[in-house]
């Protein structure tokens, strides 16, 4: 969700309105990020209704709380954390068995060699990473979106998400790893 | 390998966006804008109303009220500080006392529109004085 510094010098000014309660303003900041947001809800949540509720939601909660939050804090991680936490709120409520799971807790070890990602043409590849992805656990969903979507540093994720850096990238590594398996076994 | 993956991760195709998913978030906040202004319609128009029925129950009892207030003069705080600093445990024992006999002769004396009518004036204007702080903070935040 990155920006120029001319954008950004007019979106602060939108986000100051906002903060005090300038209906415009809010609905601006929603026309502007909510594509962006959206694509990065779209990667870790389960199917496109779950996303779009995701947004709406997190819009709402951004809309109640701004005028609360820290003043000249960057808005997009500000807005992906609610989302995460509307995220986490949704999937609490819903059983843990509605996600399918691919597990990849013990695959640490870095193949030799070619990979599937270079016998398969590049389509056939990002077809089954979407895929795979889509299988992730939640929390590993989460790292690839802020990561590859998003393209959120490791500190901007660990902050997103509540958690020691250390276990963002231990994260991102098992997603990665379990990602890599998937290819494999899905091999064509 | 591993650049590979991070290359394929980074243009992964995603869904087309929904078009109308931001307009139909601005539509969710101006429902929610409208029914939190009339919420606070509601709320100030019970005030207003519970100022007017305070006032016009306690004008009435005003003399009630007044006499119940204990009657403080300079010169006898002058002489409580200094018998407090003489010996404070008999000045706090008296004290604790009076305080107790106070609160029983209020609560004798105050009828019970007189509580009611203290008790609506006081939430007026304790909403009052929030809604002018929070104003007063927005505004500065436009003028700076």
């Amino acid at each position: 969700m990155s920006v120029s510094r001319g954008q950004e010098r007019d979106e602060a000014e939108l986000v100051r309105r906002a903060r005090v309660g300038d209906p415009k303003a809010f609905d601006r900041l929603v026309e502007i990020y909510t594509p962006r947001l959206y694509q990065i809800v779209r990667r870790f949540a389960s199917d496109r209704g779950e996303a779009e509720a995701i947004v709406q939601e997190t819009w709402l909660r951004a809309w109640r709380a701004l005028p609360r939050s820290v003043e000249d804090r960057p808005l997009a991680p500000w807005l992906v954390r609610i989302g995460v936490n509307v995220a986490r709120d949704i999937w609490r409520k819903k059983k843990p068995l509605d996600f399918a799971d691919l597990g990849g807790e013990e695959d640490f070890q870095q193949d030799e060699g070619p990979g599937p990602e270079e016998r398969m043409s590049q389509k056939e590849v990002l077809e089954r990473l979407v895929q795979g992805v889509e299988h992730l656990r939640p929390e590993y969903r989460m790292v690839i979106a802020l990561r590859y979507e998003g393209g959120l540093s490791y500190q901007e994720i660990a902050s997103v998400l509540n958690l020691p850096i250390n276990t963002v990238r231990t994260h991102l590594h098992r997603a990665k790893s379990t990602l890599r398996r998937w290819l494999e076994t899905n091999d064509v | 390998m591993s650049d590979r993956l991070d290359e394929l991760l980074a243009i992964m195709p995603a869904d087309p966006y929904p078009e109308d998913l931001a307009d139909r978030v601005q539509a969710r906040l101006v429902q929610i804008r409208r029914r939190s202004r009339r919420i606070r319609r509601v709320i100030h128009f019970s005030l207003v109303v519970a100022s007017v029925v305070g006032l016009w129950l306690i004008l009435p009892r005003a003399e009630t009220f007044v006499a119940t207030v204990p009657d403080f003069s300079l010169d006898a705080v002058e002489e409580w500080l200094s018998a407090l600093a003489r010996s404070p445990g008999e000045v706090l024992l008296n004290l604790s006392g009076a305080v107790m006999a106070w609160i029983s002769e209020l609560a004798s004396a105050l009828e019970i529109e007189i509580v009611l009518a203290l008790g609506f004036l006081t939430a007026s204007a304790l909403y009052g004085v929030i809604t002018l702080l929070s104003n007063g903070a927005s505004q500065k935040e436009v003028i700076a």
